[in-house]
Formats: structure tokens, sequence, C-alpha cells
């Protein structure tokens, strides 16, 4: 069945300020619940869905969910955490450097035979009894695994043998993460995240089963996706398993919401609440990368840190800085409109020189970014250019974050790419080269598919 | 310094990027590998090489790998052992201390942690006294010291010597050979006593890099004042602050070549780039050059930049600083000057000064 | 300025390197260049004279070198007016791009051709600048030799010499043939309103970005312009190229009037020879000479089968419109409705006829009717204010049938004129009445008698408006509102000329008989009748 276009409605909820919007397929706010800070996402869409927004015709929802913590949660699991690669990086042992209060999360640790090297080829064959071994060591102590296998981007066959073997073991409900699920350069990157991400699955776990709860009483034809740090989407089931995916949404959120609110694609963001401005910036859907690897909890991870300034207002040069800060997002080529939103954005002293957008609805600019969200895929690797050169490399990664968009729910017909990053292998002069590449795009309508099948 | 903790760790691989000059490595791998071993093994001793007897051998240890490589697969728990075992084979007799090649994040990191496994002190020193690409590039053979033997141990256990030869073969040789290795390896080259490391006069390589990672923690991001007690400490100057434009990379003859574009509120800057920062000019004037140091820190947080990690539209300081004098004399510059690099320019120093004594054409 | 002098821009745009690309300095395309040189090292740039365009070599200097920045920065203070170096597949950095557009200072990438070959191709023009414009002039004359055969080679061959996009438009700016994007750049300049006016002259005028250069084409050196060439001037086209642009361009416009006017005579010559055999059929149907049939039907007329004739006439034509042109465009326009005929010039307009086989073919002129009219509507459209009418004869047998139908498309056309309805088509037949009518009008006695009936009213009221509100008023059957409607002014207005007409008219409107012959003769007063024979 497809409904016409005009009645779909997508819900935005931004769990972190408790806003919550249904959105039709113009982009127009259909219904809106301002809930109170604190209130719990669950909450919230059902607020908006009890004030009758069109529960038949939600076709999406999308949350923006809060941060997890180790420290926050309660619920935080123990993990078994293994390394496949051995005897190569057994000189960084999994959680070497973490605190060792951080590293008591972890269960059973073990380094095994196996990996890969960087052109993809076996480095060691996977030691397989090892990793029933290790399952059985976990058996009964833990609550998730994290495994993490040498180049494994390159080559996930080892991880996704090692993943089966320990299902096998430790049965369906013990959430198994795989370092390479996760798109970063770095073996400790990828790992950590998957020690990180296994560490918060149970909690994760509750927060997505109490929303999808929600959508299921109110709108149980609708997805369930989750907005990702960078404001694209995270499919609600990978979200389970990538809690640390999330850290940040209610910026990333908020930052694409206040540009189409403004009606523009790309723009300098200001969030102003009572205490803080956070000056960002989103073009065409993405947030600029700021070069810094992000640390959650102390500890190194693969996921990006999107260029973010945050100045306190108690600050005594609050308008100088925020001044320079406005300056320094605008430092591209093109000259980009300011747009305020959050809570107080009419508290800001006027600023020379600077006509901001003020969108109406502006507290809602992270609700309604959630509801637009679009789909990303991201490709962050080493490419051995050995024979076929650089152009082939280039080609197979664009493909690569294709499929990755496509994966996140992209409209195939519909996505943008950014160029291809090449850094070339340094020190060691041979042909290879770190390629990164985003794809973004709106997610496939499922009306749209059903309408051009016969 | 007499010995490194888990505390000073943090500080010294901090303190390595600046001898990095925009390469060598991010710091953090360094950090967990050191960390690692320091939690195994315990405190690793330093020592100066005139506290051991002038005949004593000891282990020059460089990490042989890419950056990149290194990231997807560190060293193994055996290679420091297999290294070792090569090389008191081939000498006859013990070492007495390890011996740091350069510096860099994963230079000084690595050679730490091998001395913590194998149960040796770690010399306060280095034979280049900042970061180079190649293994010949040293004060030792300045001197006229050969390079050879040069040992090379994977992962896996594979090892391979070059036991003599002419200093541009063996670097072909040792290109040759590492995809075979999976392009990480533990390597040692020279053979040197603690007599040579005292007649070179290095000392105090691990406790600059501690003593300026200590002051690039007190860093206050956000004005250029705040940078004062790291220029302190390194004795360089902030040349600009500004945003990174453009970054272009070539390979011609295999080694990589870059440009990074950056815009400042007057003009534009430009860094030309190999593995580590060479050259940063000015509207075609050229500011400073290799062998001084150029680093590039990140303006919000202070942070010093791997070059090729720079993202498009992030804010960094250009800082240049000096390096040890003797790169500058007639024969260190033909070793590393900027024509060495392939670059038609003069040396500068990092304050924009002419070195002293002119580099004759190659 | 001493001797005049090329640009770097000047000297690209000659078109003598193949491929090549301003990669920075843009703004510095307009110094002048003095001497273009092979470089050696970045240092003897400061050696060179103000002025001098260096090129380097791939070996000599790379665009991605740090030297390159270097080397602009050398030649920025040395006042020289460019840098050209080999291109590669590597790309050139920002900050030199960049650089060389603070110093205003030209970078050149090229293509395939070393330091010398570059030095050789621009040396001559550098030395001797009007050798450049020499160049077109001589490439004009060259091409110019003979008139063009038509519109489109004449575009092409001055585009091919100018190495610019020109078009051809005729003196209502509208495309005649060309580079379209030129003639829209052109529709947005004010001149383009102007170009049908007396004593037209070459001129330059700014349109958006570009300059254009406009040169009328006049077959009579003292007449109006029939064409006018556009051609967009290149930025190189100023100092010393500017005059044999300009010179190359009236060139081609003379050569192209000669062209324009041959056709004119070729078209009269052949217009004559159709409307004389013509005559000779219509005089003596009966009796057409051997020679006459031969040269009907290599006409490819037809005498035999029913004729139905076609007359169309210029009810007005606003001075622009050349009627002599005006016959072919007919033609045009008929075929592409259809209508594939020869017009044949006559006193009052052209006449052309069609043949069928039977009498039941031609016996509905619907379809021709509509055919004509629109042919007429869409060259009215093609001429604001020119207005076209036309009659059609009844269909008529045999050689004496093309006369027969004639004359009834003659009287058609007369009471089309009558409407003053565009593009008005009527055929004889269509109503009897209007057949009396026309019979009546065609009566210059009655026609006297008319002119006298309306005379007071012309008399008081020489512009005519009183005569037509009366013929509008009494058209509405005597309704003011109607009239009022048509004419497009107040009801009251319609009310008050009227009243005039009452009083000044020998006639009663109120009276039947009366209002009738003032009707018949409100309609004929203004048509320029001729007698028929």
């Amino acid at each position: 069945m497809t409904r016409p276009a005009e009645t779909r409605l997508r819900v935005g909820v931004d769990g972190v300020r408790a806003r919550a919007v249904a959105v039709d397929g113009e982009g127009r706010l259909v219904a809106v619940h301002r809930g109170r800070r604190g209130d719990s996402p669950a909450r919230v869409l059902d607020a908006l869905f009890r004030r009758g927004a069109g529960t038949a015709s939600t076709d999406r929802v999308v949350a923006i969910l809060p941060d997890l913590t180790l420290a926050g949660s309660a619920r935080r699991a123990r993990v078994g955490v293994l390394r496949i690669g051995a005897p190569a990086a057994t000189a960084v042992p999994p959680l070497a450097g973490w605190t060792t209060e951080r590293a008591s999360l972890a269960g059973p640790v073990a380094m095994v035979g196996g990996g890969h090297e960087y052109d993809g080829r076996v480095a060691a064959p996977l030691d397989v009894p090892a990793v029933a071994a290790f399952a059985r060591t976990c058996a009964g102590k833990v609550d998730a695994i994290a495994l993490t296998g040498v180049n494994a981007l390159e080559n996930p066959e080892h991880e996704q043998l090692a993943a089966a073997v320990i299902a096998e073991e430790l049965g369906p409900d013990v959430p198994v993460v795989r370092g390479a699920e996760t798109e970063a350069l770095g073996l400790l990157e990828r790992e950590n995240t998957a020690v990180l991400d296994a560490a918060l699955a149970r909690a994760a776990r509750a927060h997505i089963d109490e929303l999808s709860a929600s959508v299921r009483g109110h709108a149980p034809g609708a997805a369930l996706y989750l907005v990702r740090g960078d404001g694209t989407v995270l499919p609600a089931l990978d979200g389970y398993r990538h809690a640390t995916a999330w850290r940040g949404a209610a910026l990333g959120g908020l930052l694409h919401g206040a540009a189409r609110l403004a009606g523009v694609p790309s723009a300098i963001v200001v969030e102003v609440t009572a205490d803080r401005a956070v000056v960002g910036t989103t073009i065409d859907g993405l947030l600029p990368d700021s070069g810094l690897p992000r640390e959650i909890d102390g500890v190194r991870t693969g996921l990006r840190a999107p260029r973010l300034t945050v100045i306190q207002r108690r600050d005594a040069a609050f308008t100088g800085r925020l001044h320079a800060a406005l300056a320094r997002a605008g430092g591209g080529p093109d000259e980009l409109p300011v747009v305020l939103v959050g809570e107080a954005p009419d508290d800001l002293p006027a600023l020379p020189g600077i006509a901001p957008i003020r969108p109406e609805d502006g507290d809602l600019a992270a609700a309604f970014g959630a509801a637009a969200a679009e789909a990303a895929g991201s490709v962050d690797r080493i490419f051995w250019q050995g024979t076929g050169g650089g152009q082939d490399s280039v080609t197979r990664a664009r493909m690569l974050a294709l499929d990755a968009a496509l994966r996140a729910g992209a409209d195939p017909r519909k996505l943008r790419e950014t160029p291809v990053r090449e850094a070339l292998m340094t020190y060691v002069p041979v042909p290879a080269a770190r390629l990164q590449v985003t794809a973004v795009g709106p997610l496939l309508e499922l009306a749209d598919v059903a309408a051009v099948e016969p | 310094m007499e010995r490194v903790t888990e505390s000073a760790i943090g500080d010294i691989v901090r303190g390595a990027v600046h001898f990095g000059s925009g390469g060598g490595g991010d710091p953090h791998l360094g950090g967990q590998l050191l960390t690692a071993a320091v939690r195994q093994y315990g405190p690793v001793p330093l020592v100066r090489a005139e506290a051991l007897a002038p005949d004593a051998l000891v282990l020059p240890v460089v990490s042989a790998g890419a950056p990149y490589a290194l990231l997807e697969k560190a060293h193994s728990v055996h290679e420091a052992e297999a290294l070792r075992a090569a090389v008191e084979a081939r000498a006859g007799r013990e070492c007495a201390a390890v011996l740091p090649v350069q510096l860099g994040s994963a230079n000084v990191a690595v050679p730490l942690a091998v001395a913590a496994r194998l149960g040796l002190p770690c010399l306060d020193a280095d034979l280049m006294r900042r970061t180079l690409p190649s293994i010949d590039m040293t004060l030792l053979r300045l001197l006229g010291h050969p390079v050879p033997p040069v040992t090379l141990v994977g992962c896996t256990g594979a090892q391979v010597e070059f036991s003599s030869g002419d200093s541009a073969v063996l670097s072909e040789l040792l290109r040759a050979v590492m995809p075979g290795l999976g392009l990480v390896a533990l390597a040692s080259a020279y053979g040197v006593t603690a007599g040579d490391c005292a007649r070179l006069g290095v000392d105090g390589s691990i406790s600059d890099c501690a003593r300026i990672g200590a002051a690039l923690a007190a860093v206050t991001p956000g004005s250029d004042e705040g940078y004062a007690p790291f220029l302190h400490a390194c004795g360089g100057r902030m040349v600009c602050t500004a945003t990174v434009a453009e970054l272009v990379q070539h390979s011609t003859d295999g080694w990589p070549r870059g440009v990074v574009s950056l815009n400042t509120s007057e003009d534009f800057v430009r860094i030309d780039f190999q593995n580590e920062n060479l050259i940063v000019s000015r509207s075609g004037t050229v500011l400073a050059t290799v062998p001084d140091l150029i680093s590039l820190a990140d303006a919000d947080t202070g942070i010093l930049l791997q070059t090729t990690d720079l993202a498009l539209g992030q804010d960094v300081h250009v800082i240049t600083s000096p390096v040890d004098e003797r790169w500058h004399t007639p024969a260190g510059l033909d070793l590393v000057g900027p024509r060495a690099f392939g670059y038609a320019v003069d040396p500068v120093r990092f304050d924009g000064t002419a070195t002293l004594v002119s580099a004759g054409p190659r | 300025m001493a001797s005049p002098s090329v640009t770097l821009g000047q000297l690209l745009d000659l078109g003598l390197l193949q491929r090549y690309e301003v990669l920075g300095g843009e703004s510095g395309l307009r110094r002048p260049v003095r001497v273009v040189v092979v470089g050696s090292t970045v240092h003897e740039i400061s050696e060179l004279a103000a002025g001098s365009v260096v090129v380097f070599g791939r070996e000599q200097l790379a665009l991605d070198d740090l030297a390159m920045d270097l080397a602009i920065r050398r030649a920025g203070s040395a006042g020289l007016s460019g840098i050209i170096a080999a291109r590669t597949s590597r790309q050139v950095p920002f900050v030199t791009r960049r650089l060389a557009d603070r110093f205003a200072l030209p970078l050149i990438g090229v293509d395939d051709i070393g330091p010398a070959g570059v030095v050789a191709a621009f040396d001559p023009y550098v030395r001797a600048p009007e050798i450049a414009g020499l160049r077109v002039l001589g490439d004009a004359a060259r091409r110019f030799q003979r008139p063009p055969a038509n519109a489109n080679a004449l575009t092409s061959s001055l585009a091919a010499t100018l190495g610019e996009p020109v078009a051809l438009v005729d003196a209502e700016s509208r495309f005649v043939a060309g580079d379209p994007a030129v003639h829209a750049l052109l529709g947005t300049h004010p001149a383009a309103d102007e170009l049908g006016g007396p004593h037209p002259v070459a001129v330059t005028v700014r349109a958006g970005e570009a300059d254009i250069l406009l040169q009328p084409v006049q077959v009579d050196p003292a007449g109006l312009a029939v064409y006018w060439i556009a051609v967009r001037l290149p930025g190189s086209a100023a100092g010393v190229l500017l005059e044999p642009v300009r010179q190359a361009v009236a060139i081609a416009a003379l050569s192209f009037a000669v062209h324009v006017a041959g056709d004119a005579v070729r078209s009269e010559r052949e217009n004559r020879r159709r409307s004389l055999l013509l005559n000779e059929i219509l005089e003596q149907p009966g009796d057409l000479g051997r020679r006459t049939a031969e040269r009907a039907s290599a006409l490819g007329w037809r005498l035999a089968g029913w004729h139905t004739a076609v007359q169309v006439q210029v009810s007005h034509a606003p001075s622009s419109v050349r009627l002599s042109a005006l016959g072919t465009e007919l033609e045009e326009h008929l075929a592409e409705h259809g209508l594939s005929v020869a017009l044949v010039e006559r006193a009052e307009g052209w006449v052309f006829w069609s043949t069928t086989e039977a009498e039941a073919d031609a016996g509905d002129p619907g379809p021709l009717t509509k055919r004509v009219a629109a042919a007429l509507a869409a060259a009215e459209a093609e001429h604001p204010g020119l207005r076209l009418c036309a009659g059609v004869g009844g269909a008529h047998a045999g050689t004496a049938g093309i006369g027969r139908s004639a004359d009834q498309a003659r009287q058609a056309v007369l009471l089309a004129r009558t409407t003053r309805r565009p593009a008005t088509v009527e055929h004889i037949d269509a109503v009897s009445t209007r057949r009396l009518l026309a019979g009546w009008y065609g009566s210059a006695p009655l026609r006297g008698a008319a002119a006298d009936l309306l005379a007071p009213l012309q008399d008081a009221d020489p512009s005519g408006e009183l005569v037509r509100t009366l013929r509008c008023y009494l058209d509405c059957q005597s309704s003011a509102k109607a009239a009022a409607t048509v004419l497009g002014v107040h009801r009251n207005t319609v009310m008050q000329r009227m009243e005039r007409v009452a009083q000044l008219l020998p006639a009663d409107l109120d009276e039947p008989d009366d209002r009738l012959a003032v009707h018949l003769a409100a309609r004929a007063v203004d048509v320029q009748w001729d007698d028929p024979a």
C-alpha cells in the first residue's frame, strides 16, 4: 500500500531538550510537543502522539538520545575483549593505556593468532580453538563481547569468523561488537570504540527498547532511527551495538535542523542557552571535521569530532570570543549565513556586521533536524594502490562510501559525495594512501519504492 | 631525569611530537605502547653515556614503519628480543643499553618500551635530535660513522640484515623489504658504543622531550601569549595563526611531496612537506627551512598536529624552533638542508635569519 | 604610451597556444607586453625588463614548486607582465594561485609546447602588434573576397576570422543567423530597439559583461540598414587591435550587402518574369502560344483543372518593412502552412492559385482560407505594425478560370480590407451579401456619393475620429456601449461624438435608408480603391 506523499509524517524527537515535532512531506511542522527537561525521549514521543499527530500516517521516527557514559551508566556491562592479530600488535595489548578504573569493566581479555596485512592478505591463520576457548572463559562472566582484528577494515573475514564462533558458544543474548563496524583508521581506535559500545550495550538496549515500545504503540508502521553524532541517521537496530555512535547527536541534529529551519543548505549555527553559546557549521548536510580525534571518558575512539566552539556566557570576553568563533567558522571561501537558535537566542547582544537569521521555533531545531535527518556513509582507511594505481582505489573508496550510505538507509538516486581526501603514506614510500570520503543523502522513501515497482 | 615512570609518559610523547616537525606519528599509539610496557615491567631507567663503560655496546632502536601502517599493526612483543639477539650475535657481546635513533612520538616511545621489555636502561640521548626520514641522517654519520650494519625484525619473526653498503643503496633495499614485512618493523643500525655516544654529546634527549611536553601541557589555547611556556621551553617563535585552505600531496619518485596552503588574515602561508614539514614561506618569501623545526599547533587545543591529518578549515598556529647547531654546518646542510630534500632554496633559520654558512650547490 | 603594444590577454586570444589555463593573476592580463623571453633561473627574473613575459620549461621550474612562489614575487616586483610554465597532472597549490592574484601577475599553464615554441609564437606579435591586426584584416579580406552564400556563411566565416561569436540580426533586432547567445546579450541593451533608425553607423555598446560591436549592412549606402552584424568583442580588441577588428567586420558587412543586393535583383527579375507570364495568361486565356504554355509549366503552373485564386495585399506597413522582401517571406510562411506556391507580384499585391482536378475538390474553401489567414498572421507577428489581408476567389475551370478566380479574389480582398482586423481573409463565395457589397464598393460613382455624404465629418475632423466612431457605432447595431468597448473609450464619449455626427451629417440616422447609406459610406470611405477594369 502506498500513501499519498502529503499525508506522510516524520517525527523527530529531541530527547535531550524534551522536544518533539511531526513534519509533513513538504517539511512543514504539523505537530509540536514541548516537554520539560528531564522527560525521557519515550515520554516526549508519547506526548506528541497523544496530540493526535497523525499516528497512522507516521512512517518514520528519528530520535536524539542523550549521550551514554561509562560513569553515568548504572547498567554498564562487563565486556570480554578479543584481539585478533597475534603476534602483531602484541606490544600494545587491549586497554593498555586505559586507567585502571576504566579497565575494570573488562572481563577476560585475549589476543589470538590471526589478522591480515595492509593489502588484505592473511598475516596469520585465525586461531579458532583459541577463539572458542576465549568464548568459554567468557561464558556467564560477561554481558557483551568486543572483538577487533588487525587490518580488519581491509579484510573483515577473521572478525566475522570469530564473531560466529563466539555466538555459537555464548548464544544470541550476548551482543558481539566488531571493531570493523566502525570505519576508523587505527586498531586501538576501533578496539576502544568496540569495547565502549559493548560496555554500553545494555544501557543502549534499555533506551532504545523504551522508545521502540512507544513507536509500536502509536505508529506501528513507522521505522525507528537514532541520530548520530554527525546529525545523520543510525538504524535503531544498529544503535543497540553502537551507543558511542550517537554521542553528540543533540548538537549534530541541531546544526542541520537550524539550517533547515532557516531554509539554507549551509550555515554557521549558534545555539544560545542560559549559560553558553555553541558555534558550529553545517555544509550541505555534513559537519566539517575538527581534524582532532574524539575521546570518550578519557579513551581515544574512532569517532570523528565535528568542529564546534563552546563559549560560556559568564566569560567576561563572551562577545569578543563569539565574534572570533563566528569569523573562524565562516573561514571558507563562501559567505555563510548565521542562524541563531536555542532557548535564549534573543539574549544575545547585537553582533555588528552580522544579520543573523532567527527562525521561528528555534528551540525545535534539533527535533526538526532529527525529523529531516539524512543518511551518510564514510570511508577512512588505508588503500593499497599496488598495480591498479591511485584512481582504482579512489573509485573503490567512493563505492564503499556509497554502499555504507545505502546501508544506513539513503536513497541511491539522491546521494551527494565529498571530494576524496588522499593522504600518502609517509616514511615508507610504498603505493598506499589513506583515503577519506563521505556520501550523504535523504532516506529512501518506502512509498517511492512501492510507486516505482509495477 | 633518571627514569621514565608511567606518569612521565604523557609529557615525553607529547614533547617528542615537537621534534617530529609535523611528522613522526601521532603520540597516542606511542603513549599506549610505552604505558603497556611500563605497567608490565616497571619504570625505565635513563642513563648518561658517560656513566657506562666507554666500550659498552649499545642497541640503537628505531621503529621503521609508516605511521599509518603502525596505527593498524603495532609492534609485536617478540621483536625486541629478536633485535637484541641479532645485534648481539653479530657483535659477539651483550648490549648495555638501548639508544633511541631519533626523536619523534613513536621513536621515543618504542626504544623506551624495548628497554623496559629487555630489562635494559635507555640512554637519555638520540642520534638525530629531531625526526628525519632516513636512518642515515644522523649526527653520528655526520662524524663519518658508517650506517651499516642495518637489522630489521618483522613481527612474524622475519629478520633482514644489511651488513655493508652505500647509504643510498641501503635506503633502496630497506624500502624494498618493507612491504614484505607488512610495512612495520623494528630496526637497528650503526655499531655504537657508549663512548661514541659520549663523544657525540647528545645528552638529555628524553629529558628534553619531557620538559617540552610539560610546557606544551601548560599552554593556554586561545591567544598567542598562551603559548609562552612552550615557546620558552623550545626556544621557538610563533610565525602566524592561519586556517588550512588546501592540502595537496603527490608522489613522483615514491616519496610523497606535499604543500599546505594556509590563509592568514593578511596573506597566504605555504608549507612544503614530505614526511616532515620542510619549508615555511609567506607570499614567496622563505621564513624557515629544514633542518630547523616547523610545527603546526591546533588553535583550539594547542595540540601539535601531524601534517597529513590536517582538516580543511582547521585553525592552526605555525611555530618554528631551532635544532641542534651541528645540522647547520655545511656538511649538516648537505645531508639535511632544503636542497637535500630537492628544494632549490637556501636554508633559513627558524627566526628568519640566513644560516651562518651558505650551502653550496649540490 | 610611446608605441602601440599588445597585452598578454590579447596574445592568448590570438589562439597561438593550443591549450592553456590562466591559473592566477587574471587582472594582469591587460598589462602591456614588451618582450617574451625563455626563463632559465628564478634569480634572473629580477634582471628582466618591466613588461617582460617569462616562459619556463618543465625542467627549469615546475608550477607546484616552491620556487614558483619566489618567481611570482620577483616577477611582481620587477613589473613583469606574466609567467608561462608547463602544466603537469599535479595540482597547482592554492597559495601559488592566490599569490599571482595578489601581484596581478598572470600565471599561465601550457601543455605540450616548449618555452622556445611559446616565444617563437608570441614574438612577432609583441614586436609589431599591428601585424596581429593585419592578420585579422588579411583573413577578413580573403574570406570575404566573394560575398557569402547566405547569412550562415557570413556569421561562421566572420566568427572564424575574429575567433569570437557573431550574430546577424535584422533591423528589428530579430535573430537571423549565427550565435544566439550574442543576440540574447544584445537584447539586454537599449540600442537593440534603434537598429531600424535612419543613418545607421557602426557602434560599440556595453551589454552585460561584454562589449558588442554593431555593424550595419546597407544595400543602399544612404538608406536604412537591412541587417546588423553583432560581434562580441574579445577583451583583447582594445588599443592597437580594435581598429583591425572593426575594419574586418566592415569588410564582412560590405560583402554581405553585395550578396543581399544580388539576392534582391535576382528575386525582382524572377518576379517580373512571373507577372509578365500571368498577364499573358489572363489576357489571352483562349489562345496561349506554345512558348507561354511551356514557360507556365516550367514554373509548375497548371493551366487545366479547377483553379482557386488568392490575392494578398498590404493594408498597412511600417517604414521598416522592406516590401521587396515581403513576397519571399510570405512564400515561406505559406509554405510553412502547407501552401507551396509561387506568388506573382501584381500592382495591388500578390496573387497565387491552387489547382485541383475536379470541381468537388475545390468546393470547400475553408481549409485554404484558414491556412492563408495563419500564414498572414505569422508574417504580421514578425513585423509589428504590419497589416495584411487576402481575398479568395471561387473555383473556376480551365485557363480562363485562373483570371476569373483572380478577379473574384481581388473583389474579396477589397472586402477584407474594410474590416480592419489583423490577417483578414475573405472568400468571395462565403456570403452572397458580401458579393453584393463588393459590387457596390467597386462602383466609383457610388463611392463618390459616399464620400460626399461623409464630407462634413471629414472637414470637421480631419483625424477621422468621427468617421471611425460612426462606423463602429453602426457596426455595433447602434449600441454606444458596444462601440465604446471596441474603440476603447468611455460610453459617454461615443454618445457625445454621435451627437456631433448627427449634427454634421446631412442624413437622419433614425431613417433606415439613410442609416444604410451612411453605414456603407462609412465602410467604404478609407479604402484606397482602384477601379476594376
